[in-house]
Parts: C-alpha cells; sequence; structure tokens
C-alpha cells in the first residue's frame, strides 16, 4: 500500500509490480522479522556518498579512480588485505569501502587459476585469526570453536559465499559497528568467492582432511570434541526437563481435549460463542493450539480425552441453562451434549458410541 | 415449503446453482461436523419434491460449498481436514481436483463473481487464499492472523475481496495493489464500534468485540457490506465510509448469527440464518419509506425484522436465495437434516 502510494523510488520496485508473482508468503515472514534487511530498500542510506567514487571507479573499468586500486596489481588480494594491521583499522569505518569495489571486479573476473592456486586453504586457515589480532572476535571464535570444525566450514561453504559476500559487504557498510565482525566472515567469503574451481576445491578439502588428522590436532580436537560433548548433553537434559516441565503445566492449565477426531468438538465451540462465555471460548482456543502442537496420541489419554470433551460439552448447556425455549429443549444436539457431559456418550473413532456399564459399546445411529 | 432430508447428516451450508433454478447442493457433515465424514449433496427439485440427484462423499466433514460459475457441473466443497475439493456432477464418487494447502478445517469457499475463473477460501489457519481451479496451487495467500470464517468476492469487482475473522474485523483486499508489506490488504474495519452518534439520538452501547461468523456483499450497492456474528447482531457497513461505524445494526436473533445473505432483488433486503434455530428476513432501513422498529435501543439505522422462519429444530446454519423466478423464494438447512425450501414473502409480517 505504501509504496502503491509514493511511487516508484527505484525501477526495479516497479518491475517487481509487473512481475505479478505472489510473494506474499515470503513477504509475511520477512515483514514479521525485520523491516530494515532489504537490500535495495536501504541503498540511498548515510554510506551513498561514499560508495559513488567506488561504483564510478567501478564503471571506469581498468582505469582505476580509487587510490586503493593499485594494489590489487601489487599485492596479491590476501596479502594485502590480511598483512597490513593499517589497513585492518581502515576496516572499522565507513571508509573500508573501497574494498568493495575492488572485491566486485575480482568476482566478475575471477581468474581462476586451479594449478598455481594461491590458495592453500590450510595456511590461510591458520593465516585467518593469527593475522588479524586487532579483531578480538576472531580470537574470541577461535577459543570457543574447535579447530577441525572451524576449517571444515571455512572450506565447504566457499560455493555459497560469492552470495553472502555481499550481504556481509551490505552490512557493512550500514553498520560500521559491526565490521570488525562482519570482516572476520568477510575474509574468508572473499576467500571463497575468488576460489570458485571444482579442483581447487578438492585440493583444499583434501588438505583440510590432512590437518584434520595431523597428530597436534587430533589431541586438540579430542579435547574439544569433549568438551563439546558434555556441553551438549548439559544442553540436552536441560531443554529436556523444560519440556517436560512445560508438557506438566499444559495439562495442569487445560487438560488435553479428545484426540485429533476431536479437535472439531472444541473448534467449535467458539463458533457458538453467543452461548458461551468469553473466558471459555478463550479457554478452548487454547486447547486447540495446544493440541496442534502435540499430535502424538497415547492410548491412554483417551480417557483424558474423554474427559474434556465432557467438561466442554458441561460448559455449552452451562452458558445456554438459562434457555427453557421447546426447540432447545429438544434439540437433539443439546441432548447429545447431555450425554455426553454426563459420559453416556464417547468418541470411538469416528462414531459417537453409548457408554454401557459393561464397557461394551454399539455404535448411536 | 419444501423439504428434504440430509438423512445422518446435519447441514453446513446451501446454495443455488447458479445456472440451474432447480438444482441446489448442500454441504453436510455427520456428527455435527464433530467427527466422521462429509457429504455433499446435488439435489433437484421436481415436480414431485425434492430429489437428491448425486451425493459426494469425503472422509471428512463439509462446512460450505460453491458452484463454479464458468462450468455448470462443477462445485467446490470446504472441508474440516483443510482441503478444498472440486467435484464434477456429472462424474462419480471422486473429485476431479483437490489442494491441499490449508493447515486447518476450511470454513468458506467463494467463487469470483465477475471474472469467474478464480475462487476464494478461508481457513482457521488464518489465512484466505485464492485460486485458479487448472492450478495445482493457490496464486495468493492473504494472511489475517485469525480464524476467518468467511471469505467473498466482490460481486462488482473482479480483484476486489472481503473477510471477517474472529478477530471482530471486516478486511478489505485489493488485487490490484502491489503486493507489498500489506499482502494487498487496504482497509480493516473494527466490527463491534458503536454507531457514529447522531444529533438527537442516545449515544450508542459499546460492544466487546466478538467473533465475525459470515458476511456478504450488497448484490445493488457496490460498497455495502453485511456482517453477523457471535454478538447477535447484523450491521451493514460501507466501505466508503469505514471509519464511520455501521450504517445499520440490526438487533434480534437470540443466539449467534451464523449466515447473513442479501437479497438478488432487492437492494435493502437480507436473509439470516441462526444458532437460534430461526431464519429472518431483514430490511436495512435504506429503502424509501422504511420505518424503525420501535423499542430496542440496539437498533440503529431504521431496519427492522420483516420476518421470521422457524421450522427448523436445530441450529440454521445455511440460507441462499433463488437468483431465478419469483423473488423470495429460498433455501435453508440447518443441524436438523433438512433442507427447507421457501418463500419469504410467506413468513413476513403484514
Amino acid at each position: 500500500m505504501a509504496d502503491a502510494l509514493c511511487g516508484p523510488s527505484n525501477p526495479l520496485q516497479n518491475f517487481q509490480k509487473h512481475s505479478g508473482v505472489d510473494r506474499t508468503l515470503q513477504q509475511d515472514r520477512l515483514l514479521s522479522r525485520h523491516g530494515s534487511s532489504q537490500g535495495f530498500r536501504s541503498g540511498p542510506g548515510p554510506s551513498a556518498g561514499l560508495l559513488d567514487p567506488e561504483f564510478e571507479a567501478f564503471q571506469a573499468g581498468q582505469h582505476p579512480a580509487s587510490p586503493l586500486q593499485p594494489q590489487i596489481e601489487a599485492h596479491h588480494p590476501f596479502q594485502s588485505r590480511f598483512s597490513s594491521p593499517a589497513q585492518q583499522s581502515h576496516f572499522q569505518q565507513p571508509s573500508a569501502l573501497p574494498d568493495w569495489a575492488r572485491d566486485f571486479q575480482q568476482l566478475q573476473i575471477a581468474p581462476v587459476r586451479p594449478g598455481s592456486s594461491s590458495f592453500h586453504s590450510p595456511a590461510i586457515q591458520q593465516h585467518v585469526p593469527i593475522q588479524s589480532p586487532a579483531t578480538s572476535w576472531h580470537t574470541d571464535f577461535m577459543q570457543n570453536q574447535p579447530q577441525p570444525q572451524q576449517q571444515q566450514h571455512f572450506q565447504q561453504s566457499p560455493m555459497f559465499r560469492p552470495y553472502t559476500n555481499h550481504s556481509w559487504q551490505g552490512q557493512n557498510a550500514i553498520h560500521p559497528q559491526f565490521s570488525s565482525v562482519a570482516l572476520g566472515k568477510q575474509r574468508e567469503s572473499l576467500v571463497g568467492g575468488v576460489q570458485f574451481d571444482a579442483a581447487a576445491f578438492e585440493a583444499a578439502f583434501d588438505a583440510a582432511q590432512q590437518e584434520t588428522l595431523a597428530p597436534e590436532s587430533i589431541e586438540d580436537s579430542l579435547a574439544m570434541e569433549i568438551e563439546r560433548d558434555a556441553d551438549e548433553r548439559l544442553e540436552a537434559i536441560s531443554a529436556k526437563v523444560q519440556e517436560e516441565l512445560t508438557r506438566q503445566l499444559g495439562h495442569d492449565q487445560e487438560s488435553h481435549l479428545s484426540n485429533l477426531d476431536m479437535s472439531r468438538a472444541v473448534d467449535f465451540s467458539p463458533d457458538e460463542g453467543a452461548m458461551l462465555q468469553q473466558d471459555s471460548i478463550n479457554t478452548m482456543q487454547q486447547d486447540h493450539a495446544f493440541q496442534e502442537q502435540e499430535q502424538q496420541q497415547e492410548p491412554n489419554q483417551k480417557g483424558q480425552d474423554d474427559e474434556e470433551l465432557s467438561r466442554t460439552a458441561g460448559e455449552l448447556l452451562n452458558s445456554i441453562k438459562d434457555d427453557t425455549s421447546q426447540k432447545f429443549r429438544e434439540s437433539v444436539f443439546l441432548s447429545l451434549m447431555r450425554r455426553i457431559r454426563d459420559k453416556e456418550v464417547r468418541v470411538e473413532g469416528e462414531n459417537f458410541v453409548e457408554v454401557s456399564d459393561d464397557q461394551l459399546s454399539s455404535p448411536l445411529t | 415449503m419444501l423439504e428434504f432430508r440430509t438423512q445422518g447428516y446435519n447441514g453446513y451450508s446451501v446454495k443455488y446453482s447458479p445456472f440451474f433454478d432447480s438444482r441446489i447442493a448442500v454441504a453436510t457433515s455427520a456428527n455435527f461436523g464433530l467427527v466422521g465424514n462429509g457429504r455433499l449433496y446435488v439435489l433437484g427439485l421436481t415436480a414431485n419434491g425434492i430429489v437428491a440427484e448425486k451425493w459426494f462423499d469425503t472422509q471428512d466433514s463439509l462446512l460450505d460449498t460453491a458452484w463454479s460459475e464458468s462450468h455448470e457441473n462443477q462445485i467446490l466443497a470446504a472441508s474440516g481436514d483443510g482441503s478444498i475439493k472440486l467435484f464434477d456432477i456429472s462424474l462419480d464418487q471422486f473429485p476431479i481436483q483437490q489442494w491441499s494447502e490449508h493447515s486447518k478445517e476450511v470454513f468458506s469457499v467463494h467463487w469470483n463473481l465477475v471474472n469467474k475463473e478464480t475462487f476464494l477460501s478461508s481457513s482457521w489457519d488464518g489465512t484466505i487464499k485464492m485460486w485458479n481451479p487448472n492450478m495445482p496451487t493457490s496464486l495468493v495467500t492473504l494472511p489475517t492472523h485469525s480464524c476467518t470464517y468467511s471469505a467473498q468476492f466482490s460481486p462488482h469487482s473482479p480483484t476486489l475481496l472481503s473477510a471477517v475473522s474472529s478477530d471482530s474485523h471486516l478486511r478489505i483486499f485489493d488485487l490490484r495493489t502491489p503486493a507489498s508489506a500489506s499482502n494487498h490488504l487496504v482497509m480493516s474495519i473494527p466490527i463491534h464500534t458503536p454507531p457514529k452518534m447522531r444529533m438527537g439520538a442516545a449515544p450508542a452501547m459499546g460492544l466487546p468485540p466478538s467473533e465475525a461468523l459470515t458476511h456478504d456483499w450488497n448484490k445493488y450497492r457496490d460498497t455495502v457490506i453485511a456482517t453477523g456474528g457471535v454478538d447477535r447482531i447484523i450491521r451493514t457497513f460501507d466501505i466508503r465510509a469505514s471509519g464511520q461505524g455501521p450504517m445499520a445494526v440490526l438487533p434480534g436473533h437470540e443466539y449467534a448469527v451464523r449466515k447473513v445473505s442479501w437479497s438478488p432483488h432487492l437492494a435493502d433486503v437480507l436473509l439470516s440464518a441462526s444458532y437460534d434455530m430461526t431464519c429472518r428476513v431483514w430490511t436495512d432501513g435504506s429503502a424509501m419509506g422504511a420505518k424503525a422498529e420501535p423499542g430496542n435501543p440496539m437498533a440503529f439505522g431504521g431496519g427492522r425484522e420483516m420476518g421470521r422462519m422457524g421450522v427448523h429444530t436445530e441450529f440454521a446454519t445455511g440460507v441462499d436465495w433463488c437468483l431465478f423466478g419469483a423473488e423470495g423464494w429460498c433455501a435453508s438447512t440447518g443441524w436438523d437434516e433438512r433442507v427447507l425450501i421457501w418463500d419469504v414473502r410467506a413468513m413476513m409480517g403484514p
């Protein structure tokens, strides 16, 4: 609605209107999460001016307008990025953005050199954390994360990196304060962005595996593993306990109404809300919601379900007890409700059956 | 008054065919729709009374039905298991198409009256979906985030649709608007707002929000919608003046109003079915010379009850006007396993 009134703010927006694809579901989901995470809308933000010269540089192609551009020729990308601490500090400010344009260029060109792959994965894995002491996030990350896992993560994801690369960059531009965090990832992602070749990927993967199997790292990873195992177990246990507690609470608050078949009976009552006090309606709606979550039915729950159904029927009847009209007295539905309330009738499969003393039940016609 | 017994099945909805004046469909459910199967009846009116020409049994209860506007033999059924089925009444047994996207009971289906190519469904899962019978998936999903009991296309525009839901709101969606964050929603009218105060009249009583169960577009005044629900009151709204509150307030039903339907012949007449086991015919007071019913402080807008039909012995759930022939003929169904065909004029007082 809003953008219908405000007119086109960028050409893509209009195009999207014309495409006519149903995106309501996605948008609904997006809306519930974050409104501002859309890359295009935030384009002309605070950093728009900063980006302009880079864009021009990019458009100019091989004639770099940016002062940082020569570094591409001079150094290898990784070296230029990782080795100079001075530049590291640059990243924390919006002025670090020059790199974006450059990276983008590299992505476009992506000169894949499988043989002389400048990307020796293990070395780089070691490299990254060590060479960047400025970012404390990294050291934290390294301490908390089991080494082999981290490597695998970096190794396996390059295929997807070019995409994330952009999103990280975008965030970087908008939230400079996050840049130190973002950069940690970003560096890896940049590496991945260039490194797109399957052969090189495999080589890197092998190297990582070898590294994992190296004696000292085995010791390390073992220790980590044990620690993590303990953590996980504790977590699992506490989760279990919590779950149990919630379930118990659920039972106390509103015991289960009916099995799945009867869920409609519960649901039904809102429909007849006029006959019910508002609070009982709420109760039953909650009941239903609760039931949706717990689809598994156990045989011994059956009795409880019947109990619940009879309670609902009782509430319904209670809400119309002042009505003494002949129609309501003679109503088949209401007499059925009465019998359910008095537990003369219960649900068996897809039918109501009469409950007799000797537990023999016959279908109700 | 003609009568047909849907033995063993309780009626939920009744619809006249838009193609034949002698054909009526009834969506029914066993055990009052609480457990068990459903059955879609196709009834024919013959010289020997009403006969069942066809019926389709379904695994789960049927809560609503709608005839195709483009094919005289096709009919939709909304099921309690969240599925929508399209039957061809010239074929036996099985639906020719089935859609199962809704995660809860589908409570209403409605065919587009203008372009005749799409239809709507609304569900307790809090969504309205638009479909094309030739497509395997829905075209558009419109969230309402609350149990949506009724959704309809406008009879005047192929892209305008409306819905009422348990949050006591009447929503208007316009598919011509871009699918932006508002999901085509252009209007959300709180149904429970009291009517606007007028000179010389006592201020209207405030009412708490309550679930809205049914609504219908006026067939002549293209911005007027009637709603009914758990608060027992029928209201009419003009969507051009959504902030003004209801144009007419029609109290009278003793329990929740389950279905309202505007007359296809008269701009001010509507029919309702209620859990108080009656069907009533109303004027909303917009016709020339209409006079307000004295006495009821809730009433507003000059509308009044013109007649009532109390033959049903259980909750009356469905009512529909006959499009053909003499104005005033209608069909009603209820949980008393009966379909009644009657003339509204015979029920009206002097």
